[in-house]
């Protein structure tokens, strides 16, 4: 038997490129929104609570330097994790960007985690482990990926580049993605620089990689997060200094 | 209990209609933390009645707050016939509690929209036992995308941004469950919208 799928050979749909996201002036914004309302996860008596608990980890900066030990958030855990398996990662985006404001005593609003991970299906799959381990769910689009996770699912999720997310309860989802922009990522893990968010110490790219790939990207919402936090981009690029020497 | 779910609470007791709108309201219909904006700003829409307005007053007062308009404080007890002219003005106050740094603002109107039609289509969700009256994604949108404030402008795009991305999903990634499911004999329903 054969199935629609051994007709295609992914390497005709690389490399994708998503269209643009529609601006509020065009109608499919307003589809988009519509489909949202009607959701299932938005019926009339859905459960929020979790919402507001995102906003727990504001408050626990205060209660991080009062209790002698706090309990590891979601992302602490995923983090130490990844260490531990010594997972080749980089912390990016707004995310990342967000670690390298806190050093400058500033925060951004939007707090999406994304991971960069080098073209390596082994790396991949290492990863995926670490993720379970730290109690994370794994999902593709919306649904969760399948199992068993092998090296066959790893490698093709490589050569597809496509992108897979980690879920926790208790924590921001993490998108794990082998897109940065057009930036490599072996250019940008030797320029890499650590960050200590939740007090773990974790792999970050630099805050001029994160402002270029977010430069590339140009995205409505990339062009509108470079603007409003302008000044507190330059203060953390002028803070970061040039690359140390890699030679 | 968190701040917005203490003044929401606060507002259901006392019978007070509202609506919760802006950055706080978009984040209730949010599927994930990846739509989730940090905020420490609840914009709320009141009746625009004297009876209503004097009541939120007076709750937010019992609660800590300090209620404003503009820089100017709201004098305590509040003056005869202020609320009447904040309604007939569709004006703006807010209130600010200094020990947990939450600010509420409270809006008679929201651009765009009247407290009638945001009361109409508005959907209630919980936190709890507390009941969230929130306004329709498209009213809370619109009306962001109206204002002429960098902040809104972000979350438009962030929203429209999360939406797309997962109306749109990458094609190379259902190919490649596709043939994985059929490697291994898996079955699975389709994702429910």
């Amino acid at each position: 038997m054969r199935y629609a799928v051994d007709e295609f050979d992914l390497s005709d749909l690389k490399p994708w490129k998503a269209p643009p996201a529609p601006r509020a002036t065009d109608p499919a914004f307003w589809e988009n929104v519509e489909r949202w309302e009607a959701a299932s996860w938005n019926r009339s008596g859905t459960e929020k609570v979790w919402v507001d608990r995102l906003h727990e980890d504001w408050a626990a900066m205060v209660h991080s330097f009062v209790q002698d030990r706090p309990a590891l958030s979601g992302r602490g855990r995923l983090i130490r994790e990844l260490q531990h398996a010594q997972i080749r990662y980089l912390v990016i985006g707004v995310g990342g960007a967000d670690i390298h404001a806190e050093k400058v005593g500033e925060r951004f609003h939007t707090k999406d985690f994304d991971l960069f991970l080098p073209r390596d299906p082994a790396n991949l799959l290492a990863c995926w482990q670490a993720c379970e381990r730290a109690r994370f769910e794994l999902w593709s689009g919306r649904e969760p990926l399948d199992s068993p996770r092998d090296l066959w699912l790893a490698r093709q999720v490589v050569e597809g580049s496509a992108l897979t997310r980690a879920q926790a309860d208790d924590a921001l989802p993490t998108d794990l993605t082998f897109v940065m922009g057009r930036l490599d990522f072996e250019d940008v893990w030797l320029r890499r620089t650590w960050g200590y968010p939740d007090g773990v110490g974790a792999e970050l790219a630099r805050m001029s990689d994160i402002v270029e790939s977010k430069r590339q990207a140009d995205r409505e919402k990339d062009r509108e997060f470079l603007a409003r936090h302008r000044a507190i981009i330059d203060r953390i690029l002028a803070d970061e200094g040039p690359p140390a020497a890699t030679s | 209990m968190r701040p917005q779910h203490e003044v929401l609470r606060a507002l259901g007791t006392a019978r007070v209609r509202h609506v919760l709108v802006g950055i706080a309201g978009a984040n209730c219909w949010a599927l994930d933390g990846s739509l989730v904006a940090s905020h420490n700003a609840h914009e709320i829409v009141v009746e625009p009645t004297v009876e209503a307005l004097t009541a939120t007053w007076l709750t937010l007062r019992e609660l800590g707050f300090t209620l404003r308009e503009g820089t100017a404080r709201i004098p305590d007890p509040i003056p005869a016939r202020y609320a009447a002219e904040v309604v007939a003005g569709l004006r703006s106050t807010s209130a600010y509690r200094m020990r947990d740094r939450t600010l509420v603002e409270l809006h008679t109107t929201i651009p765009g929209y009247t407290f009638d039609e945001l009361w109409r289509e508005h959907r209630v969700f919980r936190a709890g036992d507390v009941e969230l009256h929130v306004a329709r994604l498209r009213h809370i949108l619109s009306s962001m995308h109206q204002r002429d404030r960098g902040f809104d402008h972000l979350a438009v795009a962030t929203w429209s941004q999360g939406m797309h991305d997962l109306f749109v999903p990458d094609p190379a990634i259902a190919l490649i469950l596709a043939e994985h499911r059929r490697r291994h004999g898996i079955v699975r329903e389709p994702a429910p919208d």
